[in-house]
This record gives C-alpha cells, structure tokens and sequence, in this order.
C-alpha cells in the first residue's frame, strides 16, 4: 500500500473513534436542514411538527414576542447548557401566557426539590465517593439556582406546529433561528444548545 | 481487493445490518454485561403537587468498568425507564400514565420518551388499556456519561387512575440508529442483555414514595429512601 493511501485510511479510521468525545452538532444541524429543505421543496403546505433551535439563547418574554402575529402553533419550550437540557410541552388547551407562568414556576420548584432531596441523601449517604459526586451536585444545583435568579430560563429553542413554508417564514423574519429541525411526531429530543 | 477496499466493504456492511436490524424494534449490539451499563446505584422519588404527579430519579455509576459499554460505543445511548403497573383485571392502576409538562435532566443530550406519538392529543383510553406505562428520559448520547458523577432526570406526567400504585425502574442500553441522531426515534434497544430491572414490581414499591438500589455494588440491595 502506498504511504499515501496509508495515511488515508489511518486517518478515516481514527477521525471517527476521536469525533464521538463531542456530539456532532454540525452533521446533525447539516441533516436537519436538509430533511426540512426537502419536506419545505416538495410539499410547503403540509402540516409540521419542528423544532426551531436558537443562535443564542433568550428571555420567555423575548420568545412569547417573537411569535405574537406568528401563524405558528407552539407546542413546547426547550432549555439548557451544555451541561443540562430540559423543556415543557404544552397540554391541551394551555395558553402561551399559561405555559410561561407554569414553566417558570416549575423550574423554581424542582430545583427547590432536587437540593432538598440532595441534602437529605449527603446527611445520610455512607459512601464517600456518593457523597462527593452528591456534593458536586448539589452544588451544580446552587449554580442554577443562582442563573435562575439573575436571568431567569434561558429558551434555546422552541417547538412548533404549522405548514413548512410558515416554519421557513418564521426562520426568515428570525436570525435568531439557527436551524429548523423536524421532531417525528412531537416528541422533545435533545437540544441543540447554543456554543458559549 | 486491496485493504482499503476490504475496510470499506465491512463498514459499509455494518452500517446495512445495523439499519435492517433498526427496522424491527431493536438493533444488533456487541455483548454487554450487566455490570458494563446499569448504573451502580440509583434512586427514584414519585410524588405529587396541587399541580400533577411527578418522577425524580438519579443514577450514578461509580468507576468507567461499570460503564465499559456505554463508554465504548460511540453511538451508545441509555434509558432509565420507570414503568407504572396498570394491570387493572389484578387490582392495579397505574399512578402515572406519560410525561406531560415541565422535565429536564443532566444526562448528555437528554430526550422524553412516550409510548405514543404525541402524549397530549393521544386518547386516554389507548393509556388505560396497557398493562404497563412508561415514562421515560433518555440519553441519546451514552458515550458521554462520566463515572463517579451522580446524574438526575425528572418530568411531570399525566394522572392514572390509582391513587397510589407499583413502579418498576429498568436500565435499558441501546443505539441510535442512524448514529448522530439523538431522537427517541432513533434510540433502539439492543436485542440482547438489553434490559435490567433494578427495581421490579414484585418488590411492590409503592408510590408516592422514594425507593434506592444498589447494583452489584458490593452488593445487590433495595430499601428506601
């Protein structure tokens, strides 16, 4: 085989096993507008569930506005870091204004009840290495509680109902929209989180 | 054929058995033990507000060996399940039926599972009638797991029709299939030694409560919280 060849093969062998320490993001940002290029190409009035992620993440009030004269039916909220990710999903019949007052009201509470929990578990646990990894932990909690306070959720993306060519519409009149991922039947998938 | 060749023809192979297997409900996996995936010790906590009913759990895995195969497919993902028992005809019903709400979780590039494609616009009845239902948040992206890190998962669900019930937790491994998508749709089960339960309904733990488990870590013990 000649040196060459050799290096090529060494180095398409070993790019994968190196590229799976971090997710991606830009095949997959790269797949997905391509599956809604081709859905938005071949039938823009049909009815879609997408994800819409952001370039940088923003305040709920900011996103609520965003989407006020928006034919656009939003389904569910999504937030995050790169260290944690999560959302709410709109029940039937809940109200934007609702959805934000119960999505904020509900972070608060299960960080509330993730500390106290942890610090139940770190008086009793027995274990050191639990307790340590309990401690740093709960100390992420803290660290959340504190963002959480000083500027409130931080929307990374949304998700959406509506026709394709509204989706692209809403991604046009946006530059905040990074990218517009389909979400096969509504349901939450992992984030795509902004780079800081 | 040259090597590069004879490279390429397995991989490509690889890659159309994964896929075919992807068709059904699972995917062909590389061997696994117990003691490579499910976590060393975790713990569930299932409660209730004036708002709805809710699931808290936490996982932890204590060294890289007891995560050697999530830690060594790139394309691994993990699924902490909790399944709620529903068999009515035996006098059970089920405490939750899907998730619904707020959820979020630390696990890498976390996911909600359902059993059906929307849970908000899915009759009640399909609910009712399953004799298990899940609620589930997963991750798409197992590699990325750490040992020796204590991870958490918690989601509001909808209301069965027990006011108390059985929850069992399973760990369960899969793959996403095609790899780099992180979708529930694309997170599948591996066909064999995919799935443990670490909490099983004959211990009828009963909730609202909290239970914790130990796996194989010195030993194999369930008590609660």
């Amino acid at each position: 085989m000649r040196p060459a060849k050799v290096l090529l093969l060494s180095l398409w062998l070993i790019v994968p096993i190196v590229s799976f320490a971090a997710p991606p993001v830009s095949e997959r940002i790269k797949d997905a507008e391509e599956t809604f290029g081709q859905v938005l190409k071949n039938t823009p009035e049909k009815e879609i569930r997408a994800a819409a992620f952001f370039t940088n993440d923003m305040s709920l009030e900011n996103v609520r506005a965003a989407f006020g004269k928006s034919p656009l039916v939003v389904k569910g909220f999504r937030h995050g870091t790169q260290s944690y990710s999560g959302g709410y999903s709109l029940k039937q019949g809940e109200t934007l204004d609702e959805a934000i007052a119960s999505y904020s009201r509900d972070h608060l509470f299960f960080l509330q009840k993730r500390m106290e929990i942890e610090d139940q578990a770190l008086a009793k646990e027995t274990n050191n290495d639990l307790r340590k990894a309990m401690a740093d932990h709960r100390k992420e909690a803290d660290q959340m509680e504190a963002d959480f306070k000083k500027n409130g959720i931080r929307v990374v993306g949304v998700e959406v109902a509506g026709r394709a060519r509204d989706v692209q519409d809403f991604k046009e009149k946006n530059s905040f929209v990074r990218v517009i991922e389909l979400t096969e039947r509504g349901k939450p998938q992992s984030a795509i989180v902004p780079q800081r | 054929m040259s090597n590069f060749m004879r490279v390429m023809f397995v991989l490509c192979a690889t890659f159309v058995l994964g896929m075919q297997n992807a068709s059904a409900s699972s995917v062909s996996c590389t061997n696994a033990t117990d003691t490579q995936f499910v976590p060393s010790w975790g713990r569930v906590e299932v409660g209730t507000d004036q708002y709805s009913r809710y699931i808290i759990q936490y996982m932890y895995w204590d060294k890289i060996q007891r995560m050697q195969w999530l830690g060594t497919n790139g394309d691994s993902t993990f699924e902490p399940d909790a399944w709620f028992y529903n068999y009515g005809d035996q006098g059970g019903l089920a405490y939750g039926l899907a998730p619904a709400g707020y959820w979020y979780s630390d696990l890498p590039a976390p996911y909600v599972d359902t059993q059906f494609e929307d849970q908000f616009t899915v009759g009640l009845n399909q609910y009712l009638e399953l004799n298990e239902t899940a609620v589930t948040v997963g991750s798409g992206w197992a590699v990325l797991i750490n040992p020796a890190k204590v991870y958490i998962t918690v989601t509001r669900m909808t209301s069965g029709r027990g006011s108390s019930g059985w929850v069992k937790l399973s760990a369960q491994r899969g793959r996403q299939v095609p790899a780099t998508c992180m979708t529930t749709w694309c997170s599948f089960g591996c066909d064999t030694n995919n799935n443990y339960q670490t909490i099983p309904f004959a211990d009828h733990f009963t909730i609202p409560g909290c239970q914790q488990y130990n796996w194989l870590w010195d030993i194999t013990v369930r008590r609660t919280c």
